[in-house]
């Protein structure tokens, strides 16, 4: 019997072989035809990435599929062999042949796994079990291959709808959490968010693979029972019981959760560590305040997005958080007072970069959003919110047409507070804008400007140029440095340029970032730090900090196993600071689980959060 | 006493909602043969399947004597199963190695004249059953289970079954247990005749016993009598009666009782199995 299953299954690797090879042949008289080897090789590998999986389609159906052909059921059952011999002698030959095509699998993926890899090998594995099973349990009910193909099929999308329907279940929970969700704009970004939120309590997780689980047991159960082996019946009993059950109170449980999802706005989460380390969460319409010692929750806040503007004395800005107005509100994590701190007009935004907290006050730019993107949006008005005054304090201060760059800075010998702009219109001046209104010129810039520390350094094609305060309070030129510069700002930094004490990093599309040394002067290509191995990349893949002595720290992330590791540019050269394990990869799964400010990192692992304080990333334990 | 080869105790087989078995108990001696019938429905193959293992009982067992070896327990079942994409020589050959036999003699098949090269589907009926016997022959079996396959063999090979089984029975003592709707043709065979209804068996007597204990009168008219009736034929000129349990002190009312053979005795009950009269069968 063992050498008939063998014959079998050598019979229908032949075929499969055979269909594999002649994918090959037609993608190689494609490559003859349109002279491109690219596309060869892609055809291919998608040929033949198709074909593996329709072999453990083969393998599953064939098991009994003989004896139904053949109407030899009942003589194999009646042979002298106990059932289990029979089963196990169909099955050998069946995941002997699959394990080896796995195995074939994962061999040319190790060999180059950038360009054939379309599956990691463990998921890779667990499909081709899942279709092996359930392939085989139809085995015993169809005759005919191609019949068997078009049922299996059919089986197919019903399993896939019971794998939607458990994906729905944690789907439909992190919602509720608003633990996922940032960009579901595509049916892509929608998958990859559901995977992402596999990241979810234990409990979610193993209700979800139970339900997806169904199927197997059904199928096992299926062969156990036609086969008639005898420790399956009381299983098959209690089977049927508890498969009433569950067709009864899962469909009432997912109209149950469907019907208590609440619309949101997919504006994310954020993860906000305060100068008094407790961790802000956002969490649907709920504020969650973590502390080694406690959770408390705030609720009914609305559905926005949200941003945190920065805290100080011991309140959080955050940024829009309201249900019906755009408020800027003000939490108080210790008692959860909140405040609204300012409250938006129509076609007011908020400056991005604008918070800047300073002697119990705290300074925000709005700006009227003008609606033409040709035109630069103008200034509208500052806000200040004292600190004990609940009357929000708003002053405008200029009107202006102005430059999207704009930084606050604060001038420590005037002590006041001052934002920086470029005038497109008087042919690139820069100009800081004082707290009361008053506007100092400064110099003529081709193009950014930024202020640190009593420097100003402006930015254009032949040079950058560094300007100093002299005692007279005159700006001064003090150095230029030859070079096309054309500074550009990564995209999650809410600065323009990453400062460090003395030394600020310039991002340069498309090359290695530099380091620009305010007290040089001089300006140093950055080596890479360790984890750096991707250049090209660099760019668009920085995740830069500043950390609350104003030191940059640069993250990357290690391939595999997932990890942050963290740099400070000291001397324009990076420093290792740590590392921490983070368990995911990929730069998406890292935005979606890593939350910076100047305080420290938060990073959620597998759905609990973990704080990370500077300079040395201190950890500290969460509830 | 012969020694009991193969008994069952309180088998019981349920199909969905639909009891096909209940709790049947029975003993099987070395060497005897055994007639089960019974009308179309009331379990016969499902028993025979049950003890060839094709099904496992929901309750109850099926127990084999001690020394019973697997494989000389032979089946046939009606729908003669085989690998029919098979030659005959290779599902000759199959059969050998799964019953690690020493050959399969094919004196039946030179007989029907069936080629070694002849794929199994190609086969009819009939010769699908001698292929089968051949089989289950070359097993020597211990006991022989065979279930409806004479009705679908021509005289010829019919009676090479009928010889074929009484010589088994007589060299091997095989234990023959068969199913069987044309009684005519296997009349010499069975010592012993169960007869199935609703998943039960109703008679268990020896083929003698029966033949005393069941008996016919024929009346021009119709007869009301309290005598045990299994079952009434009416044409328009007569009635027959078949009694049972006849005795002899029924002859005192003066009737004229006819003794019966086998297959009418057979007819007898599983048309009163139809249309039960007066005494409903298995009382």
């Amino acid at each position: 019997m063992k050498q008939k299953e063998r014959r079998s299954v050598a019979k229908l690797t032949l075929i499969w072989a055979f269909f594999l090879l002649l994918t090959a042949l037609i993608s190689f008289v494609d490559l003859l035809i349109s002279r491109n080897l690219g596309a060869f090789t892609e055809r291919l590998l998608i040929g033949t990435q198709v074909f593996i999986l329709v072999y453990p389609v083969m393998l599953g159906l064939s098991l009994f599929m003989d004896e139904q052909k053949q109407k030899g059921m009942e003589y194999l059952l009646s042979l002298p062999v106990s059932r289990q011999r029979i089963l196990w002698a169909k099955l050998a030959p069946r995941l002997a042949a699959l394990a080896i095509s796995l195995l074939v699998y994962a061999s040319i993926s190790l060999v180059d796994p950038g360009s054939f890899q379309f599956m990691a090998p463990l998921p890779f594995i667990l499909v081709n079990l899942v279709l092996f099973i359930i392939a085989l349990s139809l085995s015993l009910w169809f005759d005919r291959l191609l019949i068997s193909f078009l049922g299996f099929g059919i089986g197919l999308l019903v399993y896939a709808g019971l794998a939607a329907a458990a994906f729905l279940v944690a789907f439909q929970y992190a919602l509720t959490q608003g633990l996922v969700i940032q960009y579901v704009k595509t049916p892509r970004s929608l998958l990859e968010n559901l995977v992402s939120s596999l990241e979810l309590p234990p409990w979610v997780t193993v209700a979800s693979f139970t339900i997806m689980l169904a199927p197997f047991a059904g199928a096992f159960w299926a062969v156990a029972r036609r086969l008639d082996i005898r420790s399956c019946r009381m299983a098959g009993l209690y089977l049927r019981r508890f498969s009433l059950t569950l067709a009864v109170t899962l469909p009432l449980a997912v109209i149950l959760m469907v019907l208590n999802i609440r619309p949101q706005r997919f504006g994310g989460n954020f993860f906000y560590l305060t100068a008094d380390r407790q961790v802000l969460e956002r969490k649907g319409d709920r504020l969650v305040i973590h502390t080694p010692e406690s959770v408390r929750i705030m609720k009914g806040l609305g559905h926005a997005q949200t941003i945190p503007l920065g805290d100080g004395d011991g309140w959080v800005y955050l940024d829009r958080w309201s249900a019906d107005e755009e408020d800027i509100v003000r939490v108080q994590p210790r008692t959860l007072k909140l405040e609204v701190a300012y409250r938006f007009r129509s076609q007011e935004t908020l400056t991005q970069g604008s918070f800047f907290y300073l002697d119990d006050q705290a300074l925000f730019l709005i700006e009227e959003k003008s609606g033409r993107q040709s035109e630069a949006n103008s200034l509208k008005a500052s806000v200040a919110v004292s600190a004990g005054n609940r009357v929000p304090l708003v002053r405008k201060i200029r009107e202006e047409k102005v430059a999207f760059q704009r930084l606050i800075g604060f001038d420590e010998w005037q002590r006041r507070r001052f934002w920086l702009s470029r005038r497109y219109s008087d042919g690139g001046i820069v100009q800081r804008i004082w707290e009361d209104g008053t506007v100092e010129k400064l110099t003529r810039a081709g193009g950014s400007a930024f202020y640190h520390g009593g420097k100003l350094v402006t930015f254009g094609d032949m040079a950058a140029s560094l300007y100093e305060w002299d005692e007279t309070g005159a700006l001064q030129k003090r150095a230029e440095i030859p070079g096309r510069f054309n500074p550009r700002f990564p995209r999650r930094s809410r600065l323009p340029l990453q400062k460090g004490v003395g030394q600020f990093l310039i991002f340069q599309e498309g090359s290695n970032p530099l380091c620009l040394d305010l007290i040089q002067p001089a300006v140093t290509p950055v080596s890479l730090g360790p984890g750096m191995d991707r250049a090209r990349d660099l760019f668009s893949q920085a995740l830069v900090y500043i950390d609350d002595q104003s030191r940059p720290v640069y993250m990357t992330v290690a391939d595999q196993p997932g990890e942050l590791v963290f740099s400070r540019l000291e001397d324009c050269t990076w420093q290792l600071v740590g590392r921490i394990a983070i368990g995911v990869t990929g730069w998406k799964k890292i935005h979606d689980n890593f939350w910076n400010n100047s305080h420290g990192v938060v990073v959620r692992k597998r759905g609990r959060l973990h704080a990370f304080l500077y300079p040395d990333l201190r950890q500290i334990t969460l509830k | 006493m012969k020694k009991i080869v193969l008994e069952t105790a309180d088998l019981a087989v349920a199909f969905g909602k639909k009891q096909v078995l209940q709790g049947i108990s029975v003993q099987f001696p070395a060497g005897e043969s055994v007639l089960i019938a019974g009308k179309n429905g009331t379990g016969k193959s499902t028993f025979l399947r049950v003890l060839a293992g094709v099904i496992r009982p929901d309750r109850g067992k099926v127990v084999w004597a001690d020394d019973m070896d697997r494989r000389r327990i032979g089946f046939i079942s009606d729908s003669l199963s085989c690998f029919e994409d098979m030659t005959v020589s290779a599902g000759l050959d199959l059969h050998r190695r799964l019953y690690e036999l020493d050959g399969v003699p094919r004196p039946l098949l030179d007989r029907v004249h069936i080629d070694g090269k002849q794929k199994i589907r190609s086969l009819s009926l009939g010769e699908r059953a001698i292929f089968h016997l051949t089989l289950v022959l070359a097993q020597k079996p211990v006991v022989l289970m065979i279930d409806e396959i004479i009705h679908h063999m021509d005289a010829y090979t019919r009676e090479l079954l009928i010889e074929a089984l009484i010589e088994t029975v007589d060299s091997l003592g095989t234990t023959v247990l068969m199913i069987n709707h044309t009684f005519h043709d296997v009349e010499r065979i069975p010592e012993r005749v169960l007869l199935m209804k609703d998943g039960r068996f109703v008679v268990d007597e020896k083929t003698e016993s029966l033949q005393q204990r069941v008996k016919k009168v024929t009346m021009e008219t119709d007869w009301s009598t309290d005598l045990p009736i299994l079952f009434q034929r009416d044409s328009g000129y007569f009635h027959e009666y078949y009694v049972y349990p006849f005795t002899e002190e029924m002859r005192q009312n003066g009737s004229a009782f006819q003794d019966l053979t086998l297959p009418e005795i057979l007819k007898a009950f599983i048309g009163g199995s139809y249309e039960a009269k007066r005494t409903p069968l298995g009382r």
